[in-house]
C-alpha cells in the first residue's frame, strides 16, 4: 500500500541510501532499523540521497537528529542530499537545517550565493 | 476486505469527508487526498505541503498517544477510527479531526518555539509545534457524545480580507453614487466588501468532476 521505498549500496567507507516515498511513523522503523545497523560500526558514514522523499513528518526528523548525534558521537556522518525543493522548505521552515545537515536543492544553493544575506532561510 | 476499501469517503463541491480506521498504514491515504483537497481548493504547492504535514502530525499523534494500548478512550467499545471532515467556510479551510481515543487538548498546548529542543538535539517532541508553525488556529473540543476533534483552520490564499480602509473608501463611492442619502451605510459596507474580495481572486471550490479529474492528475507526490 505504502510507496515507500529504500536501497542501500556502498560507496568506498559511505554507505549511500535512497529513500523514496513518505517517511511518517508507519516508514520510519524501516529506516531507522537501517541506520542503526549502519551506525552500530564506528566512523559509519551514511548519506541519504532523497530526490525522491516526498514528505517527512516529526517522526523522521527527529529521528534524523538521533542518528546525526549518535554519528558525531563516534566520528561517523550523516547527510542528507538532494532534497526536494518541496521537503526543504519544510525542514528548513522549521529551523531542522541548523542541526541536520541537509544540502539545498539546486535553486536554493544558488539562491545563497547570489544572495548570501538569504542562505539562512 | 483491502485496506482501501475500509476508507469512506464522501466527496462533494466544497467538501471532503474522509473516515479511515485509526491506524499507520492510512496515513498515506489521508495525506494524499488532503494534498488533492487543498490544490483543488487553489492552495500553492507550499501551503499544500504544510497543510499536509500538520494533518500528518494530528493523525500520527491520535494514533500514537490517543488510541495507545492502555489509554482511557471515550468510547472503548469501538475500534479505532479517525473521521476527518474538510471544508470552506468564510474564506477558510476548516479541517475537523475527530476520534475517540483518549483526550488531549492541542489548543491548550501550544509552544513558541522549538529552539531549545533544537539546539538541545532532542529526537522528539516537535509535533504540536508543527501543527501550530503551520496552521492560522488551532481549536479542540472533546465530549463524552461526540468525541474529541481538533479543528485546523487555514486561511484561504489570495483572499485576504480587504483593508477597511479600502473597504470604506468603495462604500463612500456607492453613497455618493447614490446621491448621498443616509441610512443605507451597512448595505454600501457589505456591497463594497463583496466587490473587493471576489476582485482578490478568491477561486471558489470546483465541481466534484473536475475535482477528481484534478485527484488523478497531480496525485501527492
Amino acid at each position: 500500500m505504502s510507496n515507500f521505498r529504500l536501497s542501500q549500496e556502498t560507496r568506498g567507507a559511505v554507505t549511500v541510501v535512497q529513500v523514496a516515498g513518505s517517511l511518517d511513523m508507519e516508514t520510519y522503523p524501516r529506516l531507522e532499523d537501517l541506520l542503526t545497523a549502519q551506525f552500530q560500526q564506528p566512523h559509519a558514514t551514511v548519506l541519504l540521497k532523497c530526490k525522491n522523499l516526498q514528505s517527512i513528518g516529526s517522526i523522521g526528523l527527529g529521528g534524523l537528529i538521533k542518528f546525526t548525534n549518535q554519528s558525531r558521537a563516534q566520528g561517523g556522518n550523516l547527510k542528507l542530499v538532494n532534497v526536494p525543493e518541496r521537503v526543504y522548505k519544510i525542514i528548513a521552515s522549521l529551523g531542522f537545517t541548523r542541526v541536520l545537515q541537509v544540502d539545498p536543492p539546486e535553486d536554493e544553493a544558488l539562491a545563497s550565493i547570489a544572495n548570501p544575506r538569504n542562505c539562512d532561510e | 476486505m483491502s485496506e482501501s476499501d475500509k476508507i469512506v469517503l464522501k466527496q462533494s463541491a466544497d467538501e471532503l469527508s474522509v473516515d479511515t480506521p485509526g491506524h499507520s498504514c492510512y496515513l498515506e491515504q489521508i495525506r494524499t487526498l488532503v494534498c488533492a483537497h487543498t490544490r483543488k481548493i487553489g492552495f500553492p504547492e507550499d501551503e499544500v505541503a504544510k497543510i499536509e504535514i500538520a494533518v500528518d502530525e494530528v493523525c500520527s499523534n491520535i494514533i500514537q498517544h490517543a488510541y495507545a494500548a492502555g489509554a482511557k478512550w471515550c468510547w472503548p467499545d469501538r475500534p479505532p477510527e479517525i473521521r476527518m471532515n474538510l471544508r470552506v467556510e468564510q474564506n477558510q479551510l476548516i479541517i475537523a479531526i475527530n476520534h475517540h481515543g483518549a483526550s488531549f487538548d492541542y489548543a491548550a498546548c501550544c509552544p513558541e518555539s522549538i529552539d531549545v529542543r533544537l539546539q538541545e538535539r532532542h529526537a522528539n517532541g516537535y509535533g504540536i509545534f508543527i501543527i501550530w508553525k503551520f496552521m492560522d488556529e488551532v481549536g479542540y473540543t472533546s465530549s463524552d457524545t461526540t468525541g474529541n476533534t481538533i479543528r485546523l483552520i487555514k486561511h484561504l490564499p489570495a483572499c485576504p480580507p480587504p483593508p477597511a480602509a479600502e473597504i470604506a473608501a468603495r462604500a463612500y463611492e456607492l453613497y455618493v453614487q447614490r446621491g448621498r442619502r443616509d441610512g443605507h451605510a451597512w448595505d454600501d459596507w457589505l456591497q463594497a466588501q463583496a466587490e473587493l474580495t471576489q476582485r482578490s481572486g478568491i477561486r471558489l471550490p470546483l465541481t466534484e468532476e473536475s475535482g477528481r479529474a484534478l485527484i488523478e492528475a497531480h496525485p501527492c507526490q
